[in-house]
């Protein structure tokens, strides 16, 4: 049976992980709370930029000839973009990401294509990914957390060259939405070729909004089509850097959690050892009386 | 002799956005940015316009006549019924530039470009990221 001495380490050694994660549960809400202000603040820009691509979409009548728009075939080669975390301790995290990112490689290859690569964020991801041996294009990470907006260029610069390079046929991006506090979905979305029906959606809902214009025809500069041209790889970089943002709220959110659990089960834990250990206490008192009881009896 | 100036013009509602936030939101007599086809000013009554900005500087003139200047990367400007948005990459206020820290900057982007050398990712970041530096030193030094 234990000693009192060793139960006493193992609860001060408990004791010191509990500091340890409650600390870590105090960051994590505190830049939780700052990717949320992040992603609020993006909203307006997000907005107006959809709606500017819609415009210019619609005037432009017709997206024919756009290369971030073109249709290709079902097959050769297909990018997967999987958005981790470079940190683990956030529960499940990382590992929807990957479970997701896989099961989307293989709908993609059951589709047609014959190769899928990943490209990822996040050390996490590339950690795991490359141990299943899957090829991995490229992997960014060193901002999981904090992205800014040149990091998400970085990656849509890779992505949008991988395209229009035409060696790449489809795009689609694996990432954690933040959905509140409590709950993190994982979201798929198709990245390239650019949807149309996301091109015409102006308001976001998904839906293919066709209304014309209130205030009539706009003048573009340079005209609509050129236009179109250079608007669609600043949609991609703020769809990037929304993906990135909600996945860092996600992460912190996820490790805020996890760590939460963790420092509440070494409380459960200080407190069964602490009741051992009060039993051990007690019976090697017990026993002792019983020792000087016996002697004293002995001596009479 | 003053009829249509002064407290009788109308005016514009300004909303200057960035990915980080919203820069200015208020209201404002007239806009001045720079389109890739030269610079546009934008006064109430505007037909609806929309254009590609290039880096640059964009003035506001407030309705008290002061101006304010910002430095702004590549954008868009739209103009709808007297609502102006501009939206940027980057935005900032030309008298809240620190020099010494846009000059830091580019000497910092200066030495990612040669660094990058045949990564064609991490060169596209270095070379916008020293564009905007020069941009924010010229919009200072004016």
């Amino acid at each position: 049976m234990a000693t009192t001495r060793d139960i006493k380490r193992r609860i001060e050694s408990v004791r010191n992980t509990r500091k340890i994660t409650r600390a870590m549960e105090l960051v994590a809400s505190a830049k939780m709370r700052h990717a949320q202000e992040n992603i609020e603040s993006l909203r307006p820009y997000a907005t107006a930029m959809r709606r500017l691509m819609a415009q210019a979409a619609r005037q432009s009548g017709g997206v024919a000839g756009e290369p971030l728009l073109e249709e290709r075939p079902t097959e050769g080669t297909a990018v997967v973009v999987a958005i981790t975390g470079d940190r683990g301790l956030a529960g499940a995290f990382n590992v929807n990401i990957v479970r997701q990112a896989f099961g989307v490689a293989d709908d993609l290859r059951a589709q047609g294509f014959t190769d899928v690569e990943f490209t990822t964020v996040g050390k996490k991801g590339a950690g795991t990914i490359a141990f299943r041996g899957m090829s991995i294009d490229r992997s960014f990470q060193g901002f999981s957390v904090e992205p800014t907006f040149a990091d998400a260029e970085q990656v849509t610069e890779h992505l949008v060259r991988r395209f229009t390079s035409g060696d790449v046929n489809r795009v689609v991006i694996v990432y954690n939405a933040f959905k509140s506090v409590l709950e993190q979905s994982v979201s798929t979305e198709q990245l390239l070729p650019v949807e149309r029906v996301v091109v015409f959606d102006e308001d976001g809902d998904g839906d293919e909004d066709a209304h014309e214009l209130r205030s009539g025809v706009a003048i573009f500069e340079p005209d609509a089509e050129e236009f179109l041209g250079k608007l669609l790889p600043d949609f991609l970089d703020t769809t990037i850097y929304r993906a990135l943002l909600e996945s860092a709220a996600a992460e912190l959110a996820a490790r805020r959690t996890a760590m939460r659990n963790a420092t509440d089960n070494a409380g459960v834990l200080i407190d069964d050892l602490t009741l051992a250990m009060n039993r051990a206490r007690q019976a090697a008192i017990t026993q002792e009386i019983l020792e000087v009881v016996a002697g004293a009896d002995a001596l009479q | 002799m003053s009829t249509a100036i002064g407290t009788e013009r109308k005016r514009l509602g300004v909303r200057l956005l960035t990915p980080e936030g919203a820069v200015f939101d208020d209201l404002a007599y007239m806009v001045i940015a720079p389109s890739v086809r030269g610079e546009v000013g934008i006064l109430p009554r505007h037909t609806p316009f929309i254009a590609f900005l290039r880096v640059g500087e964009t003035r506001l003139k407030l309705l008290d006549d002061t101006e304010i200047v910002f430095a702004t990367s590549e954008g868009y400007v739209s103009v709808e019924e007297d609502r102006v948005l501009v939206l940027v990459e980057q935005a900032e206020r030309a008298d809240q530039i620190d020099a010494a820290r846009a000059r830091t900057a580019l000497e910092r982007a200066e030495a990612l470009l040669a660094e990058a050398g045949d990564d064609d990712v991490a060169r596209v970041a270095a070379e916008s990221a020293r564009r905007r530096a020069e941009n924010r030193l010229n919009v200072v030094d004016r």
